[in-house]
């Protein structure tokens, strides 16, 4: 199935691209989806994703649609989500 | 808050066009005198976000940021000034807001907000604006303010971006809801031009109006995300995290 990608501040900066179109396997959740991309854009992707012991970083945001998924690895994608990732952003 | 003052002449002649507006009107007005905000730093966002709330009528602002004016901070912390250059940022901030309002009080603190201050800063006022740069300072803030169910406008951004949401203890997702432990890719500096910071500012400080004059509906629950380099603005729905160290008990 297809999925489209949104990325925004440090993610977007770091692979200099706003969003993707994205074929995962049937069934996949969004942590099955960031694996997928972490192994295509690798460390620079990975980094601001994952913590050193491949667990989901817990300040990045993972919306589907409009609304947050508090645990991105309990709901499976579908055809046509659109998945945004708002990485931790600040003032100054 | 404190009880609601009367407006004087003056008052009333400054505030006209903005008591037209409908459901806050003086009664709005006055809750704004009687209000008190905490600032946290005086930066590109927090400039901003002061002067707009001294302009409204705000009667009382905490204003904590510390150091001196340097030359990277003129292209968006929009109440230092060339003459300010190192010195105190919030004597800068605090003479740019007494020319606009000399009706206006203002504690000055040359101190950044920590774990040792955020309780004192935060029992101070009615509502605090987070316009920071460090997550341990704003985690602090967040912490004091929803031990003393404050409600918190957070404001962040990042290039041509910008994040914005309202907490409100028990009713609204918490920073620690959303950002459970400092960021490790997170650096102080990032690229930013003013007129971001500047429109994420009023929308921060109408968010603070908002709910101090008791009118509008708030950002509790939601974020916005904006994106001026396709000028692309979303509303997205946020969640508590029912095991939030700071909030989960509420």
């Amino acid at each position: 199935m297809n999925v489209e990608v949104i990325y925004t501040t440090q993610i977007k900066a770091a692979l200099e691209r706003a969003s993707e179109n994205v074929e995962v396997p049937d069934g996949s959740s969004a942590v099955d989806l960031l694996q997928q991309l972490a192994a295509q854009h690798g460390a620079t992707f990975g980094e601001l994703v994952f913590a050193d012991d491949g667990a989901l970083l817990p300040a990045l945001i993972v919306c589907v649609g409009d609304a947050q998924l508090v645990d991105p690895a309990a709901r499976p994608l579908a055809e046509g989500d659109v998945v945004t990732l708002l990485s931790p952003i600040s003032g100054g | 808050m404190r009880e609601k003052p009367e407006l004087t002449a003056e008052e009333r002649a400054t505030y006209e066009w903005q008591m037209w507006v409908p459901d806050f009107g003086e009664a709005g007005q006055r809750k704004l005198k009687a209000a008190s905000v905490l600032v946290s730093r005086c930066g590109g966002l927090g400039s901003v976000v002061a002067y707009e709330l001294a302009a409204a009528g705000v009667g009382r602002l905490v204003l904590a940021h510390a150091g001196n004016t340097k030359p990277s901070d003129l292209n968006r912390q929009l109440l230092m000034t060339y003459d300010s250059l190192g010195t105190p940022r919030v004597e800068s901030a605090e003479r740019r807001l007494k020319e606009l309002n000399p009706r206006l009080e203002i504690v000055a603190v040359n101190e950044n907000v920590s774990p040792e201050n955020a309780e004192r800063l935060v029992d101070q006022v009615d509502l605090i604006v987070d316009c920071a740069p460090l997550f341990e300072e704003r985690l602090a803030m967040n912490a004091a303010a929803v031990a003393q169910r404050k409600p918190m406008v957070d404001c962040a951004m990042y290039d041509l971006e910008a994040h914005i949401t309202t907490i409100v203890p028990g009713r609204s997702p918490c920073l620690a809801c959303l950002y459970p432990q400092k960021p490790p890719a997170w650096r102080r500096e990032f690229p930013v031009f003013g007129a971001v910071s500047g429109m994420v500012a009023c929308l921060g400080a109408m968010e603070a109006i908002k709910l101090l004059a008791d009118f509008g509906e708030s950002l509790a629950g939601q974020l916005i995300t904006c994106d001026l380099r396709t000028m692309t603005f979303r509303k997205l729905r946020i969640e508590r995290r029912r095991d939030c160290h700071v909030c989960g008990d509420l």
